[in-house]
């Protein structure tokens, strides 16, 4: 490096420049690096040694007690408080909540239950209520007596936010009084005052987030709007209410931190006056459901969600599902611990997904639903499409994990799969029609995963001697750009040579297929994908098929089908059809399948120029138009009838059929998807009877036979 | 009589892939040709041209704008329809299904006549059977050498058969499952018998039309002086249906329409009665005993019918076969239960 950083007089300059930097930064690093070295302190001894005392050590490692000091960790702050009266609710008091964000920056959490304790503690001589704010590990949730369940545990909440606001008010009604204290980075301003009288009951906190802590302390409402809207279903009969006092402009659009994508912002318009959203579930999870598959728009399997929850008082623990499945492919399961989003999962789940599949299992095989034969599904089988929220609530939550968002009870697991082989295994057993189109439901993405594992194997096989897997008989395009490219499907081999020499290898591609291809439609979707020629079709058009289709990939925009001009090319293209229709109709639909119009007859004039024509009409107009004017045809073979593509050599065959600006095609659309459906069916689908019915009562209209 | 649509053996269409003759009252495949394929195509084609021509759009393809397609937009529904018609009719009346009146289909026809056409006859010599196919493909068949080679093999097999029309000199393969060997080496020429099938041509017996290009002629149908496809049976598979005609004895069949012809204004049950007198039932190349008439009886009246057979093995030294059913192999059946 240092040589480098010496300019070279023999060394051109453009080369040089951009060196000094990186060495310079390389060489201040060294130097800081040893500037440290020697300026650090020779002695370390106990005096060195500093105890972090009380809330001192949660305002100099703020990571410790919210995870960071960014955004999320703001959000947190907002979340502690709420938590808490969120306890108070869950444990029987008060069942409203109130957020505002306050015009000036603060926070407010306003709950209706029975507020802090304020009595003084009887060992600590504090108020309850200075306590529980200003020393960690204070809380009501150790004991028995307080919570049953909670969410928070470890006490430091009301603590920790305390520490990390620059100012923090409480106001607590409660004995017939209002109680307000004021805080400042944790440190009480006054004590414990009591003031007028009131009826009520509940807490207010009010914190002003420290602008020396945090990189911002700006709320973003749509965070916290998920998070309460999340809490609300969680809690059913809960109303929890989010009011945006600040002014309009100060609201910011940042990315939702939260994971849950399932929710879609509803409808918020930036008004003038404050932004007010208010949630109530009186169907807790049930609700959630819903909600999670109205957003998804998909079409539900069974009308009636699946909801039951289980309580075991001794142990502790209670459980609350919702589930329903839908018609989509992926499964979208939600659990959650004390109303904590457990994203890792955990015993919970874990027992909720175990249960759930031998439960299905179970069931299919005791309806007969599933042969003997067929093997188990599997539990990602059974879950595509399933909406399921499981919410656990339990005495001594353990979470573990990365994020602390993975419930590690066991007691959990085993009391998850109690409930659901009770409570599920009923809902099957008085539900049979519901839990038979599960069951199915479960083997059609059973079918359509092997066979998917199939379609991904048959595309993604690559052989050394094949380019970029690309199959072997494909005679590519230059061109990159599907936009602008072209294949060409070819019968046989012989129409491919002259295909090929007449393109344009830029934008043309060429793919000759041998003889017939298999008929899809009477054939399993594994079989048709042994089928050399299917695979390389799929192949070549780079798309994938069925479920992994995905237009996007497709490598040519116009796919053109060149058969001969005969029954057999009419077949084949039929054939071709059937396998784009079934498999990737998608292409159809979009217009990128085209069929090749290669002239049927060429009239060779002997004083003129040959034509071609493309119809027996033309082939008559044009005889008779060429003959008044007087050309004439040589005695024998002068209408030449083109059975093949191979018959013509690769310019008649550029010329009339593949060179863009003269040929003609035909874009193949569909009208009616349906019919296309039932005509695909009895065209080329095994019932044999309405094919001859169709054959019979369409005989008259053939168009030409070869005889 | 080969044109008595209520002949009871006269072939048509059937679903069943069984061993049956199968009379019908619906118009024979040649008649098919003659009507469906000759007349109405005309009328049909313009309509559909009119209507190609009206949904012509001069637009340039949404895909891609540069470039200066003449695009046609064709509803699938329609094209699938469309092709796949042809297609099947065109299998259906000449290609899978056999003519009534000579009971064969195009390109067995297509190899007797350009036999005779072009000299193989029985009192000649061999001839290499790749020139014969190389005729057959080049004036008359315009479809592949193998499957021309295919269909004149089963011409020559005794037990494909039941009176091969060609004789063959060399390896035509084996009831097995052994094949025949290259065109390049097997000879062959006309069977006295396939001389009967072309006999009187010349006297202007039956219709001629262009081949494929219009270069030369060949018949419509051969003259056929016996009942070839009571003879020699059919089989095959079109679109939508399919047809198995068992072989008869020639004796048999000649009197039976010895029969017919001095009784000509016989009722349909008399006809029956008469034929199941003379014609014992189904003549198998491969030998092996039918178990039961019934079938036979339901066959020939009613176009339908279900036969069995049953393999005849010989147990004086060793076991061994000495007949297997009509189409099976014994390499693979026979062999494997008699041994």
């Amino acid at each position: 490096m240092s040589d480098s950083d010496r300019p070279m007089p023999d060394q051109d300059v453009p080369e040089g420049t951009p060196d000094p930097s990186p060495g310079a930064a390389d060489a201040t690093q060294g130097l800081s690096a040893g500037e440290r070295a020697a300026h650090a302190p020779e002695h370390y001894e106990a005096s060195d040694i500093t105890v972090l005392e009380g809330l001192e050590a949660v305002r100099k490692r703020p990571g410790m007690y919210i995870g960071s000091t960014s955004e999320r960790g703001l959000h947190h702050m907002v979340q502690e408080i709420v938590d808490n009266s969120v306890d108070e609710a869950m444990a029987g008091h008060g069942d409203t909540i109130e957020v505002t964000l306050l015009a000036d920056g603060g926070v407010r959490c306003v709950d209706h239950a029975r507020g802090i304790p304020v009595d003084m503690h009887p060992t600590e001589g504090k108020p309850a209520v200075e306590l529980v704010l200003t020393v960690l590990h204070a809380g009501g949730k150790f004991g028995g007596g307080g919570y049953a369940v909670s969410g928070g545990l470890h006490g430091v909440g009301s603590s920790v936010v305390n520490a990390l606001s620059s100012r923090m008010e409480v106001e607590i009604r409660r004995q017939g009084h209002v109680w307000r204290q004021a805080y400042s980075r944790g440190v009480p301003l006054a004590p414990l005052e009591k003031g007028e009288e009131t009826e009520e009951t509940g807490t207010t906190i009010t914190f002003w987030a420290d602008e020396e802590i945090f990189d911002t302390t700006t709320y973003d409402f749509e965070t916290l709007r998920k998070r309460f809207q999340q809490m609300a279903f969680l809690n059913k009969g809960l109303r929890i209410s989010l009011t945006d006092e600040r002014a309009p402009e100060t609201a910011e659009d940042e990315d939702d931190h939260l994971i849950d994508v399932e929710l879609e912002a509803e409808g918020t318009g930036k008004d003038s006056g404050p932004r007010t959203v208010s949630y109530l579930y009186e169907r807790g999870l049930q609700d959630y459901v819903e909600f999670i598959n109205s957003a998804k728009r998909a079409e539900v399997i069974h009308p009636e969600i699946i909801s039951f929850e289980s309580e075991d008082t001794d142990a502790k623990i209670s459980v609350e599902v919702a589930m329903q499945w839908t018609g989509a492919y992926t499964d979208s399961v939600h659990t959650y611990a004390n109303t904590i989003n457990t994203h890792e999962g955990g015993t919970h789940e874990e027992g909720f997904r175990s249960s759930l599949t031998s439960i299905v299992n179970r069931y299919g095989r005791a309806q007969g639903l599933l042969k003997e034969k067929d093997a188990n599904l599997t539990g990602e089988d059974i879950r595509e499409g399933l909406t399921a929220v499981i919410s656990v609530k339990l005495g001594e939550p353990q979470f573990e994990g990365q994020t602390k968002t993975k419930l590690g009870n066991t007691i959990a697991r085993t009391f998850m799969v109690k409930v659901m082989t009770d409570q599920l295994t009923d809902w099957f057993d008085s539900h049979p029609n519901e839990a038979k189109a599960i069951v199915m439901k479960g083997q059609a993405a059973a079918m359509a995963r092997e066979a998917a594992r199939k379609a991904r194997d048959a595309t993604r096989r690559k052989s050394p001697l094949e380019t970029g897997g690309m199959p072997g008989k494909l005679r590519d395009c230059s061109s990159r750009n599907p936009a602008e490219s072209e294949i060409f499907i070819v019968e046989g081999d012989s129409a491919g040579g002259s295909a090929v020499q007449g393109r344009d290898p830029r934008t043309q591609a060429i793919l000759p297929i041998r003889g017939k291809i298999l008929n899809v439609e009477k054939a399993r979707l594994d079989r048709a994908l042994d089928n050399q020629e299917v695979r390389s079709l799929i192949t070549a058009f780079g798309t994938g098929i069925g479920e992994d289709f995905d237009a996007t990939k497709l490598r040519y925009h116009k796919i053109i089908l060149m058969a001969d001009a005969d029954v057999d090319g009419q077949h084949i293209c039929t054939l071709l059809l059937t396998l784009l229709f079934r498999y990737m109709r998608p292409l159809i639909e979009l217009g990128h399948v085209f069929i090749a119009m290669p002239p049927l007859y060429r009239l060779k004039w002997s004083n003129a120029a040959h034509e071609y024509v493309f119809s027996d009409e033309e082939r008559d107009e044009r005889l008779e138009a060429g003959r008044a004017a007087g050309r004439r045809m040589p005695k024998d073979n002068g209408i030449q009838r083109y059975k093949g593509l191979g018959e013509m050599d690769w310019k008649e065959l550029q010329s009339t059929t593949m060179d863009p600006t003269s040929r003609t095609l035909k874009q193949v659309t569909v009208d009616e998807a349906a019919d296309a459906d039932t005509i695909f069916s009895v065209l080329m689908g095994d019932d044999v009877e309405s094919r001859r019915r169709f054959i019979q009562e369409n005989a008259k209209d053939v168009r030409f036979l070869d005889i | 009589m080969s044109e008595t649509p209520n002949d009871p053996t006269t072939p048509e269409d059937d679903q069943t892939p069984e061993t049956t003759p199968t009379p019908d009252d619906a118009p024979t495949p040649a008649q098919n040709a003659g009507i469906g394929g000759q007349e109405t195509p005309e009328g049909s084609h313009e309509l559909s041209a009119e209507e190609a021509a009206s949904r012509t759009v001069t637009l340039v393809d949404p895909l891609d704008e540069s470039e200066i397609d003449r695009i046609t937009q064709v509803d699938l529904n329609q094209e699938m329809q469309r092709s796949y018609l042809d297609y099947a009719m065109s299998v259906i009346v000449s290609r899978a299904l056999p003519d009534v009146r000579d009971g064969l289909k195009p390109v067995h026809r297509r190899i007797v006549y350009a036999m005779y056409d072009g000299g193989y006859r029985p009192d000649r010599s061999f001839s290499k059977c790749a020139k014969v196919v190389g005729e057959v493909m080049g004036n008359y068949h315009p479809h592949g050498d193998s499957a021309i080679y295919d269909a004149m093999v089963r011409l020559v097999q005794p037990w494909s058969m039941r009176y091969p029309l060609i004789l063959g000199q060399g390896n035509f393969g084996s009831a097995g499952d052994d094949g025949a060997a290259a065109p390049r080496y097997t000879e062959c020429k006309m069977a006295p018998l396939a001389l009967e099938l072309v006999r009187d041509i010349e006297q202007d017996t039956v219709d001629m039309q262009g081949n494929y290009d219009n270069t030369v002629d060949e018949p419509t149908v051969l003259p056929a002086r016996f009942p070839n496809l009571l003879v020699n049976g059919s089989a095959g598979i079109a679109v939508g249906m399919a047809t198995n005609i068992p072989p008869h004895n020639l004796r048999e069949v000649a009197d039976a329409v010895q029969w017919l012809l001095q009784n000509h204004e016989a009722t349909k049950p008399e006809l029956l009665e008469a034929c199941l007198e003379r014609i014992k039932g189904p003549d198998f190349p491969t030998g092996a005993t039918i178990v039961g008439t019934s079938g036979i009886e339901d066959a020939y009246r009613t176009g339908r019918g279900s036969i069995t057979q049953r393999a005849v093995v010989s147990t004086e030294e060793r076991r061994w076969c000495s007949s297997t059913p009509a189409r099976t192999s014994p390499s693979s059946n026979g062999r494997r239960r008699c041994g």
